[in-house]
């Protein structure tokens, strides 16, 4: 009978070797495992060796086992001998039996080959995902080892860090210390050269003080003899004063004389004053009298401008003749030869046109007066021209103006309204 | 002809060219732009003699005098100093970068101006001429009292009435307004508002049957748009004048300054048409006028291109107190005004 155990071709070092993991205590101890038994790795091997054969030897011999072979075999044998005891009648018969023996058997053989085959399989299926299934726990409690590798080294660069800040702290704070020994020395040194400077200036102001000590003393000396000076010039002064005092009694008595000339001028000086009001009153006067002459100019033009106009009623005419008469007597020599020929009848009241009774001489004509002025004006002024040669030019109507229809009809008109 | 002849000729004006007799009565617009003499012979011709309202002085001596002679330019030697009068001072006064003077301002007699009154003799003189017969009758326009300042007119009407009559003639006033009345609305029997639109004033007359009602004048004018279109172009007055006599159309102005000129003379035409408005709304016992009047419009200042259309325009924006039929033109706006002073003077 072959060995079927050969047949299965399972190392089950190797499957424990792979399913197992070394791993130390301290490890151990971090997983939370305080307590664990501890087995040696030659005697797990060999109770695993051992279930694992026996679980073999059941698939391969059936639910029987291995006894059950031996007692087939036993049987097959005790069947034998029995063959060979027995008569050639009882052979063929043995014969049959065995052969049917035998043929159960090889069935039986095929049965638990096929089966065999089937459990080494399976066997080996079921080794490999649990060496899979340890592999993967192996790599879980590798992962967590380096977990917790990580957590330390990150705790202690955590405690590195603290400390390094820590001394940093400290180094700033010696630092700042250094630098404020720094800066008091600095400042020591400023402070010292300020002594320095003080105490050189208190020499210098003690030796001035020693100067002026002596000068000091020196002046009291003068001192002493200016007060003596002093004494003699109030001496001098009180006698002077007395004198003083004459001397006013006299100038009093002087000016009493002074007051009584003052006097004298003052009255000449309000009689300058009053002259000067009296010319200033005068010049006064003259300013009016160049208003009057004036106004009388503006009441000529007035009166020309009257005198233009058919009058109808005029008020004073006979006294603004006169007024014009005058003043054209005063502003122009030559019109005063004009106006002798102007007659002028007082106590005429209203004007020309319609008023009072009329002499037979010359009457005031206002026309005729104007005549006059303007006719002596261009006789005087206009010594040459040319108009009479060169004329004047005749200007061309636009249209031919009817103007005998127009005036028939105006004629028309006005004796319309007459009637 | 000798200077003598000449003179003759012209002291004794009785002969027109047609050889017509001149007849007596003359119109006298005295405006401050421009003087303007109308007269009228017996044919019934007018003839119109007008002159520039300025003068120049000028340095002559004997040698530029023969020249302005002989270049028909007009001088005086007014106490030993010359002056040029006339258009031509203008045009000296552009050659010699220098400012003509006139002797009126703002429509009367200028007060600023020292030879303005003896200058403006002169000036008259040359366009009035010697009397056809003695006292012969001419009526010279003034301005009506203005609405919008104290001025007044008796002194410049004294001295135009003295001035004329120094001459030898028979001088009567009339408003420029009622003068272009005169002139220009014969066929609506004298009824209705002559506008007369000079240089320094405006002259508005509303008339009925020939009798002022309304009368009055305005400060605001030719010169008013000047002086304003200038200062807002930045321009001098002077370039705004020629642009306008360069010719502008109102109802199509182009630039600027032409633009600048229409607002001013649009303002200018309402301010008008309000005053004539408030007159009416103050006045009393003013007539009933039974039929739609005419406005005429006149004076140097109306003639702008496309014045007519604006004008009835502007007159279109407001509520007239009365009924207007017709918005015109002066047939010959320049002398409408020495037309209408020749009527009256003919008329008496």
């Amino acid at each position: 009978m072959p060995d079927a155990k050969s047949d299965i071709d399972i190392d089950v070092g190797d499957v424990l070797k792979k399913g197992a993991n070394e791993i130390g205590i301290d490890d151990l101890s971090r997983m939370g495992l305080k307590k664990v038994k501890v087995l040696k790795h030659s005697q797990i091997q060999k109770l695993m060796k051992d279930a694992v054969s026996k679980s073999i030897d059941r698939f391969l011999v059936g639910a029987l086992g291995q006894s059950e072979n031996e007692r087939l075999r036993k049987l097959i044998k005790a069947k034998e001998i029995e063959l060979t005891g027995e008569t050639v009648e009882d052979k063929s018969g043995l014969k049959s039996e065995v052969n049917e023996l035998k043929r159960s058997f090889a069935v039986q053989n095929q049965r638990l080959e096929e089966a065999k085959a089937k459990v080494a399989q399976d066997t080996k299926k079921e080794y490999e995902r649990l060496s899979e299934m340890t592999s993967l726990e192996n790599q879980i409690i590798q992962r967590q080892k380096k977990e917790s590798e990580l957590r330390d080294q990150l705790q202690e660069s955590s405690t590195l860090i603290s400390e390094l800040k820590d001394k940093l702290r400290v180094s700033e704070n010696t630092h700042n210390q250094d630098m404020t020994k720094f800066q008091d020395l600095e400042r020591f040194n400023i402070v010292q050269d300020e002594l320095n400077n003080i105490e050189e200036e208190n020499l210098k102001i003690n030796g001035e003080r020693e100067k002026l000590k002596d000068a000091l003393i020196g002046q009291r000396d003068k001192v002493l003899m200016l007060e003596k000076n002093v004494e003699e010039k109030n001496s001098q002064i009180t006698g002077l004063s007395e004198r003083n005092k004459i001397l006013e009694d006299e100038v009093k008595s002087s000016s009493q004389s002074t007051n009584e000339e003052k006097d004298v001028v003052r009255d000449k000086d309000l009689k300058i004053s009053q002259l000067e009001a009296e010319g200033s009153k005068n010049i006064t006067l003259l300013e009016h009298s160049e208003k009057e002459i004036a106004n009388l100019q503006g009441m000529v033009t007035n009166l020309t401008q009257q005198i233009s106009r058919p009058v109808e009623k005029e008020d004073n005419s006979a006294a603004m003749m006169e007024a014009m008469k005058k003043m054209m007597d005063d502003m122009q020599g030559d019109m005063s030869e004009k106006l002798d020929k102007i007659k002028i009848r007082a106590g005429r009241g209203g004007g020309g046109g319609g008023g009072g009774d009329y002499v037979d001489d010359a009457d005031l004509d206002p026309a005729e007066v104007l005549k006059s002025l303007f006719k002596a004006d261009a006789a005087n002024q206009i010594t040459d021209s040319n108009i009479a040669e060169v004329g004047v030019q005749e200007r061309t109507p636009l249209k031919k103006k009817d103007l005998a229809k127009n005036l028939k009809r105006l004629k028309a008109l006005k004796d319309i309204k007459k009637d | 002809m000798s200077k003598k002849e000449k003179n003759d000729e012209l002291e004794e004006v009785k002969e027109t060219s047609t050889g017509a007799q001149q007849v007596p009565g003359k119109g006298l617009d005295v405006g401050t732009a421009n003087l303007v003499c109308a007269s009228h012979d017996t044919d019934g011709e007018a003839t119109i003699k007008a002159i520039r309202n300025a003068f120049l002085d000028i340095q002559v001596d004997d040698y530029t005098r023969n020249m302005l002679t002989k270049l028909n330019v007009p001088f005086i030697n007014q106490n030993n100093r010359f002056y040029v009068i006339g258009e031509t001072a203008f045009e000296l006064a552009n050659v010699f970068n220098r400012t003509t003077k006139r002797p009126m301002k703002d429509g009367v007699i200028s007060s600023s101006e020292q030879d303005a009154l003896a200058m403006e003799k002169i000036l008259v003189e040359s366009i009035v001429g010697k009397p056809v017969v003695p006292n012969e009758l001419v009526y010279f326009s003034i301005p009506a009292d203005p609405v919008d300042s104290e001025m007044n007119n008796v002194f410049h009407k004294g001295m135009f009435e003295g001035m004329l009559t120094n001459m030898g003639y028979n001088p009567k006033a009339m408003t420029e307004g009622h003068a272009v009345i005169l002139s220009e609305l014969g066929d609506e029997e004298f009824t209705g508002i002559g506008i007369s639109f000079g240089g320094g004033m405006v002259n508005v007359c509303v008339a009925f049957k020939g009798v002022p009602v309304i009368y009055f004048s305005t400060s605001r004018s030719g010169d008013w748009i000047d002086k304003n279109a200038a200062a807002v172009t930045g321009l001098q007055a002077s370039r705004i004048t020629a642009i306008k006599e360069k010719g502008i159309d109102m109802t199509n102005p182009q630039g600027k300054e032409q633009e600048a000129i229409v607002i001013y003379y649009r303002n200018l035409i309402n301010y008008t048409l309000a005053q004539i408005s408030n007159k009416f709304a103050s006045g009393r016992d003013l007539p009933q006028f039974p039929k739609d009047v005419t406005i005429v419009c006149s004076g140097g200042t109306s003639m702008i291109g496309g014045f007519i259309d604006v004008f009835k325009q502007e007159f279109a924006k407001l509520s007239f107190p009365i009924a207007v039929g017709e918005i015109r033109h002066a047939e010959d706006p320049l002398n409408a005004v020495a037309y209408g002073c020749l009527v009256a003077s003919m008329s008496e």
